[in-house]
This record gives structure tokens, C-alpha cells and sequence, in this order.
């Protein structure tokens, strides 16, 4: 188990009662919190890459070899595949946020 | 050598002046050269099947589709931009991602907006075609489908994305199939088919088939006109619903298009399905009766429209995914169909084609090239599976990359951002019937044009009415 792992609640989905609602609620935040952040750091991770990849493309494809045009249409495809996470991570972190806003938006109702 | 040379062209010489003489002389009625214009009245394909059906007293299965050009695709033109908006840079990546089924609870994300169509195992190809078609799929972050099939499991372990039809025929159609898919696709039509039954004789069925369409030997396989246990409109809606809530896949719609398009999307709608698939007249197919591609169905592009029309009417647009199928050959006429409201494209006979691709001299000039994939076919164990994959991966980059730099020249960041306002027409009924400008005129002139036109098309409520009925009697 690594270090943030350790450091972050483990939210195990048990059923809150009386008190525990609270911090049950608090850990699940910190936890969608948690996973929001990672999702984005992957956003601009496989979006950095897919640039790499894309250019890996622009450079093999000066070549006349074959085989570099066949490893240049992988990076082509692998560059695309890595915009599709992209997307897909910037999707999960919109869902994740809205999840967050209307759980502060509960604890609001709550406490007013 | 030139002594031989000599001779065989003077040996030439002679037969072609006999044969010129009576081409010249002959009677025309007893003439080869009367083979001319009846060629030209009955056309060479129909000429060909006439005698086809003389000689064996059954529909003729003719390959891959009607050859008859139904949509016109190429009277409609992209519109690059200059300056009003500037193009997209270079260094952009112009996004390919398309999401099928965004309502269902593990939507069906792939990373290019071309699917490989559904082309069964065994009712159309052989194995190692359906596997290449999966791995080279695979490769490009695309999904593949089963066709009307039973589950292959290597097809399904080859595939990452792998749709399946909920087919006629029952073969995918129990949990432990169902189950095992990314996305469900219900079967109810073909383009080059429409819902007509079909069969295939035992004496086309290999032991592996029996196996995948767990057939009984002597058992022939038959698709049904209708899906088992769906008799009412009620049936169906209670199966998608079914469908969704046991597995949360995408679970959609494939119909031929009609001409009843909008009353048949109501239904699918209403049972709420995440995706339809609409092949058009167009449509291939292994092997079907030449009437029923040629003379049956609604083509892509009317189709197309239609339903995106229909969704956004119904509130439905990019909650519903709409794919398009049925003749779509060049990357253009794919684009064309995702700016005409399509989320994404199948192809069939195309990717059979960049299938074969290089390996086509395995079987010309004496065998078809289809020899080698489909599942009757003479060479089929000829076919290198992982050149095939590659031949097909390298078809499908080059088509994208063609799609991005159209999508660059008109200043858009991703395709499926491409709507109709990126199109243009140069035929004045596409015009007036899809919403597409008509490129004769500027877009101020239009309107003086359109108002002089003594052409009006009417809308199908249009001419229900009897007010606006009368406006076409014609005395």
C-alpha cells in the first residue's frame, strides 16, 4: 500500500447510523474528492500523451519505410485511444462533481 | 520466337477480320453484335442474374449488396472556412471519441466513429475473417459485432468492445450470451434484407458453425421474419427494458430504414432504447435475392436525416446514439452521414475489402476475392489473419485521418461536432426536404430562389391534410 493510500479514509460502503452519519458522509466526500483528483491528473496525463503520440506519428510518417508507416498508424491509433480516456476522465470528473456539489448541497439543507 | 510472333499475329489478324465481316454483314437479329443494346437495356449485373436465374430456379444470393448508388452522397460538399472562423490549427488533435447509449449504466465509449458492421460467422464469413475483423478493431479502439450468430469465443476474447444481435435466429439470445456483451443490438432488419426470413441449408453448415449456433446435425439455420416471443409492439418494449435493466449495456434497435421509419422509432423510443442502428437500402449483405436490394427499403441519407430530425423533435438527440450503415464506402459519405445528425457509422463491405487488402492476389484472376472471408469460400484457409488485421487497421487510420483534415478545414475540433450547417448541396430537393443549403445561391438569394421555385415538396403530414392535398391535384 502506498503512502496516499494509507493516508486517505477507507470508505468500506457500511451502513451509517446516528452519528456515524456524519463522518460516514465526510469520508465518502473525501473519498469522491479523492478519486475526482485522480481522475483529472489522468485527464491531463493521457491528454499530454496523446499530443506525444500524435507527433511520434507526424515524425515516423517522414520516413518511406513501411515499417516505420505501420508503427506510425499504432501511435496514430494509440494517440486516439488516449484522447477516448481523455474524454472518458473529463466525463467521470463532471459526474464526480456534481455528485460533491450535491452532497454539500445536503449538508447544507441539513445544517440550515 | 518472331517466326511464332508472326504467325500468331497473323492468325489474329485473320479471326478478327472473320468476326469485324460478320459483325458488318450478319443479319442484326442473328448478330453478336445485337448483345450491345440488350446488354445496355437489361444492364450487365441483371443481364448476368437473368440467366443466373434461368439456370437455377432460385433467388440469386448476390454478394455485398445492391450495386445501385441509392443516397446521393456526392451531391453534398463540406464548406471549409477562411476567416469568418478560422480553421483548426495543426497542432490541434481533432477528437474521434464517440459515446454509444450515454444513458445506459456502462455506456459504449470507443475511439473512432467507425464500427465494423455486423457480418455473422458462418451465415456470411468464415472464422478467421471475423477474427481479424476483431483484432484489427481491437487495434484501433473501435467495436466490432457479431452479426446474427451465436457467441464465438474467440471472436469475443480477439474483440475489447464486442456488440451483439439479439438476433431471428435465437442464437445470442439466453443470459449466458447476452450477458458477455458490450452492447446489445436487437436485430430486427437488414438493409440489403428487410425483415425477411432467412436459411441457411445444411450442406453450408461446418461442424464449428453447429458448435457457435449450437445446431443439431441435419438442422438448418434459419433467421425468422420475426424475433422469438416479440409478436406485439408491447413485447418488445417489455424485452429492451428487460435487456437494460439485467445487463446496463447499451441495448438498442437495428431495423432496415423504411419509408415508416418515424412510426417505428416512436415504438423504439417509447421502450426506451439507447441506440438505433439504420441500415439503408443500400446495406450489403453475404449472399440475398437481388429484389430485395434493389427494390426494398429507404437509402442512408434520407434515412439519416429523417430519424435525427425525428430524435430532435422528440428531444432525443444525444441521449439516443444514431448509427448509420448501408453503403457508406468513402470516408466523405461517413462524414457526411455523422453531420446529418449520426453519432457514428458501421461499415461492412468496405472493411471486407481493406480486409483482403494486399492478399487479394492469393485469389485473382481466377477466384472471386470474397473467396477468401466468407464462410463458404474456396480459399478461406489461405487468408493470414494478422495481415488481414493490419491491412484493415491501416484502411480505418487513413480514413479518420482523412475525416480530421476535412473536420480541420472547417474549423471544428472533433467530428462529431459536425452538424448540417457544414454542408452544402448542389441538389435543389435535398435542399428544400433535409435543411442543407443549397449552394447555387448565397443564403440571401436563396430564399428569392426558393420562393420562385415551382416545386414544392410537401412534408408526409403535409398531404394528410385535406387542405394541403389539394394543392397536388393536378387538373
Amino acid at each position: 500500500m502506498n503512502g496516499f493510500q494509507g493516508n486517505r479514509p477507507n470508505y468500506k460502503g457500511t451502513k451509517p447510523k446516528g452519528d456515524h452519519d456524519m463522518i460516514e458522509t465526510n469520508d465518502m466526500k473525501q473519498v469522491l474528492h479523492y478519486l475526482h483528483a485522480e481522475i483529472v491528473r489522468i485527464e491531463t496525463m493521457s491528454g499530454t500523451l496523446s499530443s506525444v503520440e500524435r507527433e511520434h506519428y507526424q515524425k515516423l510518417t517522414n520516413f518511406e519505410q513501411k515499417e516505420l508507416i505501420d508503427i506510425a498508424v499504432e501511435e496514430q491509433s494509440a494517440a486516439r485511444q488516449l484522447g477516448t480516456i481523455k474524454q472518458m476522465c473529463l466525463n467521470m470528473s463532471q459526474q464526480l462533481d456534481g455528485l460533491i456539489r450535491n452532497m454539500d448541497r445536503g449538508a447544507d439543507n441539513e445544517i440550515h | 520466337m518472331k517466326f511464332i510472333k508472326n504467325m500468331v499475329r497473323s492468325v489474329m489478324n485473320e479471326a478478327m477480320d472473320e468476326a469485324l465481316s460478320r459483325l458488318i454483314k450478319d443479319q442484326y437479329t442473328e448478330n453478336m453484335a445485337a448483345m450491345v443494346p440488350v446488354g445496355r437495356k437489361v444492364g450487365f449485373p441483371n443481364f448476368m442474374e437473368i440467366l443466373m436465374r434461368s439456370a437455377q430456379g432460385t433467388p440469386v444470393p448476390r454478394p455485398l449488396g445492391s450495386y445501385i448508388h441509392f443516397s446521393p452522397w456526392e451531391s453534398l460538399l463540406f464548406n471549409p472556412v477562411h476567416l469568418f472562423r478560422m480553421p483548426t490549427p495543426e497542432q490541434l488533435g481533432i477528437g474521434t471519441s464517440v459515446t454509444i447509449g450515454p444513458l445506459a449504466r456502462k455506456p459504449l465509449t470507443i475511439s473512432i466513429p467507425i464500427m465494423i458492421a455486423a457480418m455473422s460467422f458462418g451465415g456470411a464469413l468464415s472464422k478467421s475473417a471475423k477474427l481479424a475483423l476483431a483484432k484489427a478493431a481491437t487495434a484501433v479502439g473501435t467495436a466490432t459485432n457479431s452479426g446474427e450468430a451465436g457467441l464465438m469465443k474467440e471472436e469475443r476474447e480477439a474483440a475489447r468492445l464486442f456488440i451483439g444481435q439479439y438476433n431471428r435466429g435465437g442464437w445470442m439470445n439466453t443470459p449466458d450470451k447476452y450477458k458477455q456483451l458490450d452492447a446489445i443490438e436487437i436485430q430486427l432488419g437488414q438493409g440489403a434484407q428487410g425483415s425477411t426470413s432467412q436459411r441457411t441449408s445444411v450442406k453450408n453448415i461446418g461442424e464449428e458453425y453447429r458448435e457457435v449456433f449450437e445446431l443439431k446435425e441435419g438442422e438448418p439455420a434459419i433467421i425468422h421474419s420475426r424475433l422469438p416471443g416479440v409478436n406485439t409492439t408491447d413485447d418488445f418494449i417489455q424485452l429492451v427494458r428487460r435487456l437494460r435493466d439485467e445487463t446496463g449495456v447499451p441495448v438498442g434497435l437495428k431495423i432496415a430504414a423504411t419509408h415508416h421509419l418515424e412510426k417505428e422509432l416512436e415504438v423504439a423510443l417509447e421502450a426506451g432504447v439507447d441506440f438505433l442502428t439504420l441500415d439503408g437500402a443500400e446495406g450489403g449483405t453475404h449472399g440475398g435475392a437481388p429484389t430485395l436490394q434493389d427494390d426494398v427499403g429507404l437509402p442512408t441519407l434520407f434515412a439519416i436525416t429523417r430519424a435525427s430530425q425525428f430524435l430532435a423533435r422528440k428531444r432525443a438527440t444525444g441521449k439516443v446514439s444514431l448509427i448509420a450503415t448501408g453503403g457508406l464506402v468513402t470516408p466523405g459519405s461517413m462524414l457526411k452521414a455523422m453531420a446529418l445528425g449520426a453519432d457514428a457509422v458501421y461499415i461492412g463491405t468496405a472493411a471486407i475489402l481493406a480486409l483482403i487488402g494486399e492478399q487479394v492476389v492469393k485469389s485473382a484472376p481466377f477466384e472471386a476475392a470474397t473467396s477468401l472471408v466468407v464462410y463458404t469460400g474456396k480459399r478461406t484457409s489461405e487468408l493470414d489473419v494478422d495481415m488481414a488485421a493490419l491491412s484493415l487497421q491501416r484502411y480505418l487510420n487513413a480514413s479518420v485521418t482523412e475525416m480530421e483534415l476535412v473536420a480541420q478545414s472547417l474549423g471544428r475540433t472533433s467530428l462529431s461536432e459536425l452538424s448540417k450547417s457544414d454542408l452544402c448541396t448542389m441538389d435543389a430537393d435535398i435542399a428544400r426536404t433535409t435543411g442543407i443549403q443549397w449552394g447555387w445561391a448565397g443564403p440571401e438569394e436563396r430564399i428569392q430562389a426558393g420562393a420562385e421555385s415551382a416545386l414544392f415538396m410537401p412534408h408526409p403530414s403535409q398531404i394528410s391534410e385535406p387542405e394541403s392535398a389539394e394543392r397536388y391535384t393536378t387538373n
